[in-house]
């Protein structure tokens, strides 16, 4: 696919014609908080290039914290179906990219599609950009990502001068390009090279903050070899359960289906729901499987870099840290695994 | 393109009165499920929500369905006041469901405790189908009471079958029974199947899974001729929500009979 350059002004206008499809969602910083927002857009706004995620993921353009999926009774042809409104999003990271490769993974399958998130997936428009600002709870590179994207988006940003240097990585991108060829003109090798710069000095940033964090096999291999409980313990002292990290998780998916009284019949909830409530897996009659903290704490993990490896070949978990930012208990994910890491060495050696 | 969580309507024809807990609903959805033993449906009690049961009857009948319940949470409580005629949802089936395949020219030993034979009753009704495919079936069952005993009127008939023979046990002793008395691992002890050529299926609460699976194992079945029905909270039934997680597996898809060889190493499996 091919590399375009477009000013800023020009950028307006191609977010001006996109919005003749539908909301625009643009990233952008919240004053006096450091923190950065998808906020929907207005007529005639720009884009304010941040280089750092933002605390929402695209998770809940796509699978919504609370959505109706069914009412009943119902009568044939006034099925609950999905809504299909046009959505683009400006300013995801390589990150939150990363991330759909789980939620994809999930959602659409081959046996059970769930056509609420591909009806939304199908109609959501990608334009991503490059982390130039990574901050201490990245940690991309960990996982084997980058800071800047590489797949998964449409277009792809970076701040180059008055303008972006524009990638194109999707049949979706590439023909809204050739709609507003007039917007976009070739980007410079001076522009390029500048781009490429900034990428390596933005990974070695995220390599200098994790500095020391650094495992020496596969998550996947450290939790199969994890000693079984006070490592753990040790972790889930100052979890306080309250979830945070895994409603800001942008690979996090488990839902409850709920039902309740409708205006006229019944209707049917998708609702987030999360692995550290006590009775996310509470069953009929009061039996649990994780009935303590800390196991609840482990399947987290578990979940994360075993079971779903296993299931789909990639790790429930792109790197962005916002797990550790969420985190009103400290407990950094990173600290946990080298933790888990080292337990598991001595232990071994002490065999 | 189809919506995974829309339930299509059902009606409950008849309400069975099994024992003091549990009850049989016999219920028509508006167009006939196909099922295999085994495999899962959502029940929907309108406006309360849904809880996943496998149908007691046989698979051979599609337009109807019968589901054996035992009271025991939100939706059970509610379902136990409903009546004939009421209306329900249903969603699936879900699930792989036994493996009959497997079991051709083997003998089958079915060990089920309390509610646990409910399933097992689909498994039984299908193997009668076809009994000339398999060596044998050995039924072993217990429940707490003379009372809990579900579906004691077949059991005469079943015990006719050919290659069938069934035992029952009750917990502790009571006034009147005159049958076996102990847990129904303690039927296991003189079990008399060909043991390498045989398969155990067993479903029953999960401390009587893990008993049974330890007797199992103690008196020379190999994992992998174990199948339990494993218990888990459900709820999407098609492997997204996360909650029936065992291992890397989901029970709504892969299970909710699981080979036991496959989860042996799973933390808690048996909770």
């Amino acid at each position: 696919m091919n590399t375009r350059f477009i000013s800023e002004g020009n950028f307006v206008r191609l977010l001006d014609h996109l919005a003749e499809r539908g909301r625009v969602f643009v990233a952008e910083p919240v004053e006096d908080t450091g923190k950065i927002a998808f906020r929907a857009r207005q007529e005639g706004e720009g884009f304010d290039y941040t280089g750092f995620r933002a605390t929402q993921s695209l998770k809940p353009f796509l699978f919504v914290a609370r959505e109706k999926v069914a009412e009943y009774p119902c009568a044939a042809g006034s099925e609950t179906v999905p809504a299909a409104e046009h959505v683009t999003v400006v300013g995801a990271a390589a990150c939150d990219l990363a991330a759909l490769k789980t939620l994809d993974a999930v959602f659409i399958s081959e046996d059970f599609t769930d056509c609420f998130y591909a009806e939304r997936r199908a109609n959501t428009l990608i334009i991503s950009m490059e982390c130039t600002d990574p901050r201490d709870s990245c940690f991309c590179t960990l996982i084997g990502n980058k800071p800047y994207p590489e797949a998964g988006y449409d277009l792809n940003l970076a701040k180059a001068g008055a303008g972006y240097v524009v990638e194109v990585g999707s049949e979706k991108g590439e023909s809204l390009i050739g709609e507003q060829a007039s917007l976009f003109k070739d980007a410079s090798k001076e522009t390029l090279a500048a781009r490429d710069k900034a990428r390596e000095e933005a990974a070695r940033r995220v390599e200098d903050i994790n500095r020391g964090v650094e495992v020496s096999r596969s998550r996947q291999e450290i939790l199969k070899h994890a000693p079984e409980d006070e490592e753990w313990h040790s972790h889930v002292q100052t979890c306080v359960e309250c979830a945070a990290c895994l409603f800001c998780c942008p690979t996090c998916h488990c839902f409850l289906l709920y039902d309740q009284k409708g205006a006229e019949n019944f209707e049917r909830l998708k609702v987030w729901d999360a692995c550290v409530y006590a009775g996310y897996s509470r069953m009929a009659g009061g039996g649990t499987p994780r009935a303590f903290l800390v196991e609840r704490f482990r399947h987290r993990y578990a979940h994360k870099f075993d079971q779903i490896v296993e299931r789909h070949g990639i790790e429930g978990c792109s790197g962005c840290g916002r797990c550790i930012e969420a985190c009103p208990g400290n407990i950094d994910m990173r600290k946990v695994f080298k933790a888990l890491d080292s337990a598991a060495l001595t232990e071994k050696v002490a065999r | 393109m189809n919506n995974l969580y829309s339930p299509i309507q059902a009606q409950i024809e008849e309400i069975i009165k099994e024992t003091p807990t549990n009850k049989t609903f016999v219920i028509r959805p508006e167009a006939p499920i196909r099922f295999k033993a085994g495999q899962f449906m959502q029940l929907t009690v309108p406006g309360m929500g849904e809880a996943p049961f496998t149908p007691s009857s046989s698979p051979a009948v599609t337009e109807k369905m019968e589901i054996t319940i035992l009271k025991t949470g939100t939706v059970t409580d509610v379902l136990h006041t409903m009546q004939a005629g009421d209306n329900v949802g249903l969603r699936g089936p879900f699930g792989k469901g036994y493996p009959l395949d497997k079991f051709e020219n083997k003998e089958v030993l079915v060990v089920g405790g309390g509610v646990g034979l409910a399933p097992l009753r689909s498994l039984i009704l299908a193997m009668f189908e076809d009994m000339g495919k398999y060596k044998r079936l050995s039924i072993k069952y217990g429940a707490k009471t003379p009372e809990e005993l579900l579906f004691r009127t077949s059991f005469d008939e079943w015990s006719k079958k050919p290659q069938t023979d069934l035992t029952v046990t009750i917990d502790v002793p009571a006034p009147g029974w005159e049958g076996k008395v102990g847990l129904v691992t303690s039927l296991l002890d003189d079990v008399d199947v060909d043991k390498p050529n045989s398969y155990v299926v067993s479903c029953g609460p999960g401390i009587m899974l893990r008993f049974v699976t330890y007797k199992l194992l103690e008196i020379g079945f190999e994992p992998e001729q174990i199948y339990l029905s494993m218990n888990r909270k459900m709820s999407c039934g098609v492997g997204k929500c996360g909650r029936c997680e065992v291992g890397p597996y989901y029970l709504c898809k892969d299970g909710p009979d699981m080979n036991y060889a496959k989860i042996k190493d799973v933390p808690n499996v048996f909770s």
